[in-house]
């Protein structure tokens, strides 16, 4: 049989909802921009791929914030092949997009495979894979692209271990260790080291439940992760020193805990019109919650109670802070590293997912006692057409109750949020709004609810159709063809939102085009701060509505003041987090002009020369230049320039009473600094400015000379961050966190100096060259497995399509294109 | 234009002399072997013709040298020289005509193609920066003087001027197609060297007719054989000296008075030769080692002086340093101070030492001039490699290949890189062996890969060539295409037409020489001429005022003392044009003193 003929199931209802969902990508009609994206990912991919244009990574940006290591936050997936690869290969838009393309069915293609691989007949592990990339998992892509990438391979690395339990021998074992741990790093450098770390887990899981050969598998497997970790070493150090300096640093077990999946929000597997009212991703299809019951009901395969375990497992894991065992263990281990509990909601739905496969099999292709099967099916299809009529009627009657309970938990949220809180009447009119619109989905006359009902109905014909006494094999093929029909129809009509509602979580409701870029406002700024240089900053009375928010601003080359990442440097956060500009992605304080008033030497200190509003603004040092369209643009006349000097400083170590000092009107940068941990502090009078010659400045390395008479702090606008050194007169010297969140240097001696300022690249250079060692041995083993087992030819070929490929892209395309 | 010959007429006529030239020099060293003791029985057909050629070659060379030595530098001598060759080429034993390779007809196909291609772009007017500079520029000022003699201020002059004989010999003859065809028939014999080694150490047909293929698709390889340029000569001795020391005679004396020869060829090619010589050195050493006979080294030595020698002894006896300018500081400081050129590519350490073959495929861009080698050594890296046997011979032959390697490793420069294409094309050879031993599969893909690779290359040779059609033809004057193609032409054309031949002119814009007639004077902004004024601690401006020239020619690059020179002398502007070559815009000026 043909390849094509083998896997023509696949290849027709795979592809066809493949094409569904992604045609406007596939075309690069769209791409992903919405939410996020536009602020994160799509501009911080941009950066990555000029980076790679001029041979280096990303190691730091000096677009956002006073700096950012934005390989080490993780999420552009420097180290990542694919990204290495197709970023240099293509041009920016088709990496950027087919990538998201790439990876959704390079994970398909997985779970395919894998489902084949667990005994799955070819139509379920069709089905098992179309579950798998088009239910809420979206094949990972249930959060952002990081997690697509991240989880796109763990199918694979599941394939692997089913396949490494079933052989003997050290080659085979050596040949899908070394793949095993390639998969594994890529894993851990994909953008999402949380996903990361679940999916190991999940695979630790997934070989524990599975008594046969536990032990050597489980040293296979610590061999092969130890391994992964040194090839990604790079990516792994970078974060975990990020991580140090970061927001995430400190936190409470609530941080944890956020994101907690509710007990009933797991009725949306069933009711899939409250996963959006309840924030949670969980939802399959109808059918193949027929699939499961079978699954359920039936004798089961060792493969299937495995499957099936993992589902709740992980369904109880999302539960999080309504898992008492899991709240427990955050709370006394101060697990707070990690939050949002309802991302292990994909390993649930992805266990289901190859769950529903076997089921798939049992109710077509199995030669089941459909007596057995009967009640449990009639009990389902009951459940799922009768629970709206029965949820709204409880509602009603209930109603005040839960609206009561409703004010409560939103009195109790604005006590949460604190300082980040809004007004208390926001919360409730939000309350207010959620009610309604649970009403609304609890309305069994909801198009989203008879849309349930009508595809029970239909599944439960189909499946009565197929397990009678008298039902052919070539009948259930066809009753099985209308059973694909109706799980695209169902999850395409989820996903896309065609039946109304917000179009599909975390995954196709991402994709548009490309905003409206207000090009004379950008190449206005741009010209200003090639003018006067320091950075950019925002104030509107519309969160999200201006028209550079970090990080877009990269796209354009823009110097801003913001940041928006959760891995902000938490000394930047502290500091200017009360200006308005700064994310955590813990929401953002609204910017004001009372703030900026009273805050208004950070701003000069932060060297913010270019200040764009929405409205006019009267403020010290603010001269007002023009407007353009709903725009106002200032030049800051009081900006600081990127390192200057200053003779008086006083040492301030108790956090609290530095950030206070800071943020008061008493606060005068121009004049004075304030220090941690110095024994001393200067008194005095600072006298005239200390005049500061900036001989270099460029994103990594400042350079300045003065002539001091005294002792001299010199500060420098970037942030404190352990990869930034201080030389001074060519000798290195300590680097202090001045004005909390920036970094300077004492001079102490009198006299001419030349003071440099420097990103120290030997870490990262440290790191790569044990990870390229790491990743020459993984090559050489590669080749000389492959040599062993004779497939020479296949990697030479590989390598000769490879060369030819490249050279045509890198050499003659350019060349014909230039002429 | 003097000497610049076009049309079909004349590239019939030039590539008949050749035949003829190439032929007889075949005969030629054919008897010198005959005569010296050598015996012919071991060769195949194909290295007869190769390396009795390649001696007959040399022989002409030094030919041309003595008659340029002795002030005799005519059309009529040159004539003589050629005639006597022809002559000397009939006498000796008559040989049975042995027939042409037995290419299929696929092969024969790209065969011509390539050389067809090749050999009109070689009709064009040179255009070659090197060539217009010294390589066919000084044969010019030989023939112009009558004598082969140093060229005062000038680097090139006194380094190792072989192929600039046959040069020479062209343009006395007929003219720079004949000039350019002498280098283009080194891409030839390499070729048909390649073939040759293959269908002697690998053994197939097939594999020897692809290494064949794989060279002569090679773009570098194209590009150059058009241009009166040197590299295809210095790669196509320094491969036939391997060759010679490889072939396997009974009497090793043969081999060493063969690759002696040979590698002298390559010694008066160009200096790069020393990478060839070292290790063949060595090799010598070895062999007379394990020979028990070190007469073998004193033959090598000698036939290697024999035809390189004159070159060095030359430089030594006029600038007291036979590898002028280099290494001046061994020679009592004549020659230049920095004089070793570093043109790195993609860095001198040992991953760029690994990457090299990777990185000069595919970012030719970062290599000096930025031609291209193409894919399939690259691709058929891996095949070549399994392919390795610990045999004597493979083992010299990868010694040989790696010292060169070492060499050109140190002045990343395309063309000195291009060294070591014979070799990798003969790896191919043993590549394509390899592949069909591994299977249908990989066979299959390597074939589709490599028609490929010769498609698109053949693509690129016609769109190369497109522009070259008309003047080969005649369709278009060599004045128009000069102008049209040429930098330094139009700026000579006007000096050709406004100078006085008793006037002078200082060019410091561009050093291409070629196409100068008037005025009689002309001296070149030159890396000696401006050592020389350093050592004398003359600067520009006082050598300018001595000199008193009637035109300075200067660019936006020039020296700035120069082009301020101009700006604060009394010199107007008389002449000025700009000329864009790809990416790259030149503006040049001509100024006039003002009387």
């Amino acid at each position: 049989m043909s390849f094509a003929k083998r896997h023509s199931h696949f290849i027709f209802y795979y592809g066809l909802i493949f094409l569904l969902f992604l045609w406007p990508l596939v075309f690069l009609k769209q791409t992903f921009i919405g939410g996020d994206y536009w602020v994160q990912f799509y501009p911080w991919s941009f950066h990555y791929a000029s980076a790679l244009e001029g041979g280096s990574l990303p190691y730091w940006t000096n677009l956002v914030a006073l700096g950012f290591p934005l390989v080490a936050e993780g999420q552009v997936a420097a180290y990542y092949w694919l990204h290495q690869w197709l970023y240099r290969l293509l041009p920016f838009e088709a990496a950027y997009t087919w990538g998201i393309v790439l990876h959704v069915l390079a994970g398909g293609i997985g779970a395919y495979l894998y489902a084949g691989k667990i005994g799955q007949s070819g139509k379920a592990a069709v089905f098992s894979a179309i579950l798998f990339s088009f239910s809420t998992t979206y094949g990972g892509c249930f959060y952002t692209t990081g997690t697509l990438r991240v989880l796109t391979w763990l199918p694979w690395c599941l394939w692997i271990l089913e396949h490494v339990r079933e052989r003997e021998g050290w080659l085979e074992k050596s040949f899908w260790g070394a793949w095993l741990a390639f998969l594994f790093s890529q894993m851990e450098t994909a953008g999402f080291p949380q996903l990361a770390v679940y999916a190991v887990g999940y695979l630790a899981l997934d070989m524990a439940l599975v008594r046969e050969k536990r032990p050597n598998l489980f040293a296979f497997f610590g061999i092969c992760f130890a391994f992964s970790v040194l090839l990604a070493l790079p990516q792994i150090g970078a974060t975990a020193e990020l991580a140090s300096a970061s927001t995430r640093q400190g936190q409470t077990p609530e941080f944890a805990l956020w994101g907690s999946v509710m007990p009933p929000a797991l009725a949306s597997i069933i009711f899939p019109s409250i996963s959006r009212f309840l924030s949670v991703s969980f939802y399959i299809g109808i059918f193949p919650l027929f699939c499961l019951a079978a699954s359920l009901v039936l004798p089961k395969t060792a493969k299937e109670k495995k499957l099936l375990w993992l589902a709740l497992i992980f369904a109880l894991l999302a539960l999080g802070k309504y898992n008492p065992l899991y709240a427990f263990v955050v709370e006394k281990f101060s697990l707070t590293a990690f939050r949002n509990p309802s991302k292990f909601l994909f390993f649930s739905a992805m266990a289901l997912s190859f769950a529903a496969g076997f089921g798939f099999d049992k109710i077509f292709l199995k030669e089941t006692v459909w007596k057995k099967a009967l009640p449990a099916l009639t009990l389902m299809g009951s459940l799922i057409a009768l629970f709206p009529l029965a949820a709204s009627f409880l509602f009603r009657a209930s109603q005040d109750f839960w609206l009561q309970k409703g004010h409560a938990f939103a009195e109790k949220i604005a006590l949460q949020k604190g300082a980040l809180a809004k007004a208390p009447e926001y919360y409730q009119d939000k309350m207010r709004f959620l009610f309604s619109v649970l009403q609304e989905h609890l309305n069994p006359l909801a198009i989203q609810n008879i849309l349930t009902a009508v595809f029970a109905s239909l599944s439960v014909f189909i499946v009565y159709a197929a397990l009678r006494a008298d039902a052919t094999p070539a009948k259930r093929r066809r009753l099985a063809h209308w059973a694909f029909a109706l799980l695209i129809v169902d999850l395409y009509g989820f996903g896309a939102a065609v039946w109304g509602g917000p179009a599909g979580v975390g995954f196709i409701g991402n994709a548009g085009k490309i905003p409206f870029t207000e090009t004379a406002l950008i190449q206005r700024v741009q010209g200003l701060q090639k003018e006067w240089g320091g950075v950019v900053a925002e104030l509107s009375d519309h969160p999200g509505g201006e028209p550079l928010q970090a990080s877009s601003n990269m796209l354009y080359g823009i110097r801003h003041a913001g940041i928006y990442s959760p891995l902000t440097i938490k000394r930047y956060e502290e500091l200017f987090g009360d200006l308005g500009f700064v994310d955590s992605s813990t929401g953002r304080r609204p910017t004001s002009v009372h703030v900026w008033r009273n805050q208004k030497p950070l701003l000069d200190m932060l060297g913010v020369t270019v200040v764009v509003a929405d409205k006019e603004l009267v403020l010290e040092g603010l001269v007002f230049l023009e407007q353009l369209g709903r725009h106002w643009i200032y030049r800051n006349a009081d900006a600081l320039p990127r390192i200057y000097a200053v003779a008086q400083w006083k040492s301030l170590d108790a956090k609290e009473e530095r950030l206070a000092y800071l943020k008061s009107p008493a606060f005068n940068p121009r004049r004075e600094a304030v220090l941690e941990g110095e024994a001393d502090s200067s008194i005095g009078s600072s006298g005239a400015d200390i005049p500061v010659v900036i001989e270099k400045d460029s994103q990594d390395h400042a350079r300045a000379a003065l002539d001091i008479d005294r002792p001299t702090v010199v500060v420098f606008s970037g942030v404190f961050y352990p990869r930034w050194k201080a030389a001074v007169d060519g000798v290195e010297t300590r680097l202090m966190p001045v004005n909390h969140a920036l970094c300077g240097i004492r001079l102490e001696t009198p006299g001419r100096h030349q003071v440099e300022f420097f990103y120290d690249y030997r870490f990262h250079d440290f790191l790569e060259l044990i990870s390229n060692a790491a990743w020459v041995l993984l090559g050489s083993l590669f080749l000389w497995l492959y040599w062993k087992k004779r497939k020479a030819p296949l990697l030479i070929a590989i390598w000769m399509g490879i060369v030819f490929s490249l050279y045509l892209l890198w050499v003659i395309v350019p060349k014909a294109w230039g002429g | 234009m003097s000497f610049v010959t076009q049309g079909i007429g004349p590239a019939l006529w030039a590539s008949s002399l050749l035949a003829l030239l190439v032929w007889s020099a075949y005969r030629v060293g054919a008897r010198i072997w005959g005569l010296s003791g050598g015996s012919a029985a071991e060769f195949s057909v194909h290295e007869k013709r190769i390396f009795f050629t390649a001696m007959g070659m040399a022989l002409l060379a030094l030919g041309v040298l003595a008659i340029g030595l002795l002030g005799m530098l005519r059309r009529e001598v040159a004539i003589g020289l050629a005639g006597l060759l022809f002559i000397f080429s009939l006498t000796g034993q008559k040989e049975k005509a042995e027939g042409w390779p037995e290419f299929s007809k696929t092969t024969w196909m790209w065969i011509a193609l390539a050389l067809f291609l090749s050999w009109l772009q070689a009709l064009a007017p040179p255009t070659g920066h090197d060539a217009l500079v010294y390589h066919l520029a000084h044969p010019r000022e030989f023939i112009e003087s009558g004598k082969i003699f140093a060229i005062p201020d000038s680097r090139e002059s006194l380094w190792p001027y072989q192929m600039e004989m046959f040069f020479t010999l062209g343009l006395l003859l007929q003219g720079t197609i004949l000039a350019h065809l002498f280098h283009w028939a080194f891409y030839v014999l390499t070729a048909y060297a390649i073939y040759a080694f293959v269908l002697r150490f690998q053994g197939g047909k097939k594999e020897a007719e692809w290494a064949m293929l794989v060279f002569l698709f090679t773009p570098l390889a194209f590009f150059q054989s058009s241009k009166a340029y040197v590299e295809l000569g210095i790669v196509f001795f320094t491969f036939a000296a391997i060759y010679a020391f490889l072939v396997p005679f009974s009497h090793k004396k043969n081999n060493a008075v063969l690759s002696g020869l040979l590698c002298g060829g390559a010694l008066g090619t160009k200096y790069l030769a020393f990478g060839a010589l070292i290790p063949l050195v060595v090799l010598w050493i070895i062999q007379s080692w394990n020979l028990k006979k070190a007469s073998l080294l004193f033959y090598f030595m000698a036939a290697c002086a024999l035809t390189g020698g004159i070159w060095y002894a030359r430089s030594w006896i006029l600038a007291g340093n036979p590898i002028y300018p280099f290494l001046s500081g061994l020679f009592g400081g004549n020659g230049f101070k920095d004089s070793v050129d570093r043109l790195t590519g993609m860095g001198q350490d040992f991953p760029a030492f690994i990457k090299l073959p990777w990185n000069f495929t595919l970012h030719p861009d970062a290599f000096p001039l930025g031609e291209l080698i193409g894919p399939l050594y690259l691709m058929l890296l891996p095949l070549m490699a399994l392919s390795v046997r610990n045999t004597k011979t493979q083992r010299a032959f990868l010694f040989y290949t790696f010292s060169i390697y070492l060499l050109v490793f140190t002045q990343q420069a395309a063309r000195f890189l291009f060294m070591l294409a014979p070799y990798a094309a003969v790896g191919a050879g043993f590549a394509f062996a390899k592949a069909r031993s591994y299977g249908a599969a990989l066979w299959k893909t390597t074939q589709l890969l490599f028609y490929s690779a010769l498609v698109l290359h053949g693509a690129i040779f016609v769109c190369q060539t497109w522009n070259a059609w008309p003047v080969a033809l005649g369709a278009e004057n060599a004045r128009d295409y000069l102008l049209k193609n040429e930098r330094s032409f139009r700026g000579f054309d006007y000096l050709n037409r406004h100078a006085d031949p008793k006037e002078s002119i200082f060019l410091s814009a561009q050093p291409r020489r070629f196409y100068r007639q008037r005025p009689d004077k002309a001296v070149f902004y030159t890396a000696a001429l401006k050592n020389r004024l350093e050592r004398q601690g003359i600067a520009w401006a006082e050598y300018l005022d001595r000199e008193h020239f009637t035109f300075i020619w200067v660019e936006e690059g020039s020296d700035p003392e120069i082009r301020k020179y101009v700006q604060t002398h009394p010199y107007e502007k008389v002449f000025e044009y700009a000329h864009s070559e790809g990416k790259a815009k030149y503006v040049y000026s001509i100024y006039r003193y003002a009387i």
